[in-house]
């Protein structure tokens, strides 16, 4: 039997992997016998420059690990530093923290879903994904004033309070947004291309997602209910009731469904939270303030609840004694811990964090070995990989 | 006090400690980190199924590698602390136990130096292949010759 | 005979400003910013950057967005070395002009991508705004339309790389004196 024998580099540039991945494929013929995954070509060190910065001064680098989701890795280093200095958050705080990051998760499902059906050749969804997450981010700038690296969290609270007005838009967008999924399943879910590079590709069973450590919605498609807003809660996640959705099957297609079913949950957990924030909207909470001047703490106007926060910490003089801290967050690719160990100093002694992609980077060959060359791309794609969160 | 019972009836020296949230840290020694693993993963009362992550820390007499695991069945979580010497680190690896634990090993190799018996393939991962020295050091100063277009 | 060559410089530089095409080179953030200016809202292909093209070898703009680290520098080079003439580079994002944030104490990140391969555009932003590429863009073309057929040997004398690989083994770039092309091994 003829054998054709290749090794291929699929180069760290290469317009369909997401970001700087280098892939070495062995192949016979369309087959692959063996793939390796290197990694480091977007090693910026970052672990490293937290040991020569205040914790202040780190705290714009931290959106920048993972730019698509920067709000949740600004939540877990400000959970941290607040759980080692002993620092109270107020409850209107948390929620514009959850309004936020629940906003984040829908903008990077939806950059997520065009750019894998790019990646299968589909052109026609990136625009329209696009054209939801130009709405959301212009939601967001209107309130931190950046499009994609906002710096909003601070040691204690947000750094501003929302402006006049910005309240009514979020609650507009999530009135439109739940017919444009069904716009997009229309397009998609039952297309027979779609079905045929995705159904039965790329299965992850539960054991081999458990001993990899992928968290997720890979891990929610394959049959395990984990969230860790549900088991290990922070900020107000406790007061909220909302569905984890699972599927069982764990291939492309199930995990494509679990983010769109993701994404109505944020939906549908956004507009409860708006209609429970404490003070509402704001140019409500400013007439109403002014009103009553009452100043006491208890009051629903002016008191504790409806501050965004309660002392500015300074950051020459916010020493920490020797503790260390690692804090657990569902960001929108899976569970992202941060690891912050202090010294005494107003600097850090050792921050390190795990991030999701890395382990899901990490079982990406073993779910291509004896599959066809074109169902890599598939793979990646599903997995939601975002190459700075794996090299950092 | 579980832990404590499990520990001493297999004669392991464990001691617990809690970090700020309240989670626990058990200090080890390191010769017996690959026999408390087989107990955290296969023992019913622990099933730690998920090993979630490999830190090192390079306190300035010694190191420090610290385990994270999670078990999903009872909701827990747990970190090992171990501590090594400065001069010859190297520590047993758990390549057998978790897969997770290959390119966190790797990671750890890379950037402080430490090294894991028994790894299948233990080389550089997130710097290039002919990187001189370990960055994430507290003494390490960048020394290397051939770099010296990049200055400030 | 000067009227005849600057009516020729005029129809070709409009007909090659009016229709660049980059390379799709997105490394970090700054790439996020780019498929932003390449979608619906901020059309980048009005401006005549109709396809982003894959390969280096029918691309003849490179933006390089998004940090560029010591691993990755050789591939860089690679891409660069592979477009045809005449070419261009615009150093998008705070990363490629000098380095950004990471400028002060990185171990591993370049300074700056005009200590690997000559840049004609400087944008900076972390990350710029779609409009901000837009003008770069723009800047990009004003610059191609005073070029003259004339001075051409000049401009392919300045467009080479100022590093190169320390041996065929290593993945360390090292300063240059002459130009070499580097060589990439499985």
């Amino acid at each position: 039997m003829i054998k054709e024998e290749l090794k291929i580099n699929i180069g760290p540039q290469h317009p369909s992997t997401h970001g700087v991945l280098r892939l070495v494929a062995d192949l016979d013929g369309e087959y692959i016998k063996d793939i390796e995954a290197k990694i480091g070509y977007l090693h910026r060190g970052m672990e490293k420059l937290a040991e020569s910065r205040n914790y202040h001064q780190y705290l714009p680098m931290v959106d920048r690990i993972d730019y698509l989701s920067g709000f949740f890795n600004s939540a877990s280093f400000c959970y941290a530093v607040e759980s080692l200095a002993g620092i109270e958050v107020p409850k209107r705080a948390e929620y514009l923290r959850l309004i936020t990051m629940e906003l984040n998760r829908i903008a990077s499902h939806l950059l997520w879903l065009g750019t894998f059906l790019l990646d299968l050749g589909a052109t026609s969804p990136l625009f329209y994904c696009l054209r939801e997450r130009e709405e959301i981010v212009k939601i967001l700038e209107n309130l931190t004033g950046q499009r994609m690296m906002y710096n909003y969290y601070c040691f204690g609270g947000v750094r501003k309070d929302m402006p006049d007005g910005w309240l009514s838009s979020v609650k507009n967008f999530c009135e439109n947004f739940p017919s444009q999924i069904d716009d997009y399943e229309k397009l998609i879910t039952e297309n027979p291309i779609f079905l045929a590079r995705t159904k039965g590709v790329g299965v992850i069973s539960a054991e081999m997602a458990l001993d990899y450590g992928i968290t997720g919605a890979n891990l929610r498609a394959s049959g395990v209910r984990f969230d860790a807003r549900k088991s290990m809660p922070y900020s107000v996640y406790k007061d909220f009731n909302f569905d984890t959705p699972t599927l069982q099957e764990g291939d492309c297609y199930a995990r494509y469904q679990v983010r769109l079913l993701e994404m109505r949950e944020s939906c549908k957990l956004i507009q409860k939270a708006i209609s429970r924030i404490p003070g509402g909207a704001s140019e409500k909470l400013k007439v109403k303030r002014t009103n009553c001047g009452c100043n006491k703490a208890e009051c629903a106007f002016c008191g504790d609840e409806t501050k965004i926060f309660f002392k500015k910490t300074n950051p020459l003089t916010l020493k920490i004694p020797p503790a260390e801290v690692t804090t657990f967050i569902e960001s929108s690719r899976g569970l992202s811990t941060c690891y912050v160990r202090s010294n005494g100093t107003n600097m850090p002694d050792r921050v390190k964090w795990r991030t999701p992609s890395f382990s899901a980077t990490q079982i990406l060959p073993e779910l291509c070995k004896g599959s066809l060359y074109a169902d890599i791309m598939a793979v990646l794609g599903s997995l939601d990989i975002v190459l700075p969160e794996v090299d950092r | 006090m579980n832990f404590q019972e499990i520990f001493s009836r297999h004669e392991l020296n464990v001691i617990k400690n809690k970090d700020a949230l309240g989670n626990n840290i058990l200090s080890i020694n390191k010769d017996d980190l690959l026999k408390i693993c087989e107990l955290l993963k296969n023992d019913r009362l622990f099933n730690y199924e998920m090993l979630l992550a490999v830190i090192g820390i390079d306190c300035s007499e010694h190191f420090e590698v610290l385990y994270s695991f999670y078990s999903l069945k009872n909701n827990k979580k747990l970190f090992l602390k171990t501590i090594l010497p400065k001069e010859n680190p190297c520590i047993e690896s758990l390549c057998g136990l978790y897969s997770s634990a290959d390119w966190h090993e790797r990671e750890c190799f890379d950037l402080l130096g430490i090294e894991f018996l028994n790894h299948p393939k233990l080389e550089r991962i997130l710097l290039p292949k002919d990187w001189v020295g370990h960055p994430l050091r507290k003494d390490y100063k960048e020394e290397d010759e051939r770099l010296s277009w990049n200055r400030r | 005979m000067q009227i005849i060559l600057s009516a020729v410089d005029f129809v070709y530089n409009w007909a090659r400003s009016n229709s660049v095409w980059p390379l799709t080179f997105a490394t970090s953030c700054c790439g996020i910013e780019m498929i932003c200016t390449s979608a619906s809202k901020y059309d980048i292909a009005r401006f005549g950057s109709e396809v982003f093209r894959a390969t280096p070898r029918q691309a003849d703009l490179i933006i390089t967005a998004g940090t560029i680290t010591h691993k990755m520098a050789p591939a860089l080079i690679k891409l660069y070395e592979q477009m045809p003439e005449p070419k261009y580079v615009i150093a998008m994002g705070a990363c490629c002009v000098t380095g950004g944030m990471y400028e002060n104490d990185s171990y591993s990140v370049v300074r700056g991508v005009d200590r690997l391969i000559p840049v004609d555009v400087y944008l900076p932003g972390c990350p710029p705004r779609p409009e901000a590429l837009l003008d770069a863009i723009i800047q990009l073309q004003n610059k191609m339309k005073t070029e003259t057929l004339a001075d051409r040997k000049k401009y392919i004398e300045a467009h080479r790389p100022k590093v190169k690989l320390a041996d065929t083994e290593s993945e360390i770039l090292v300063a240059a004196d002459e130009i070499e092309i580097i060589r990439w091994g499985v």
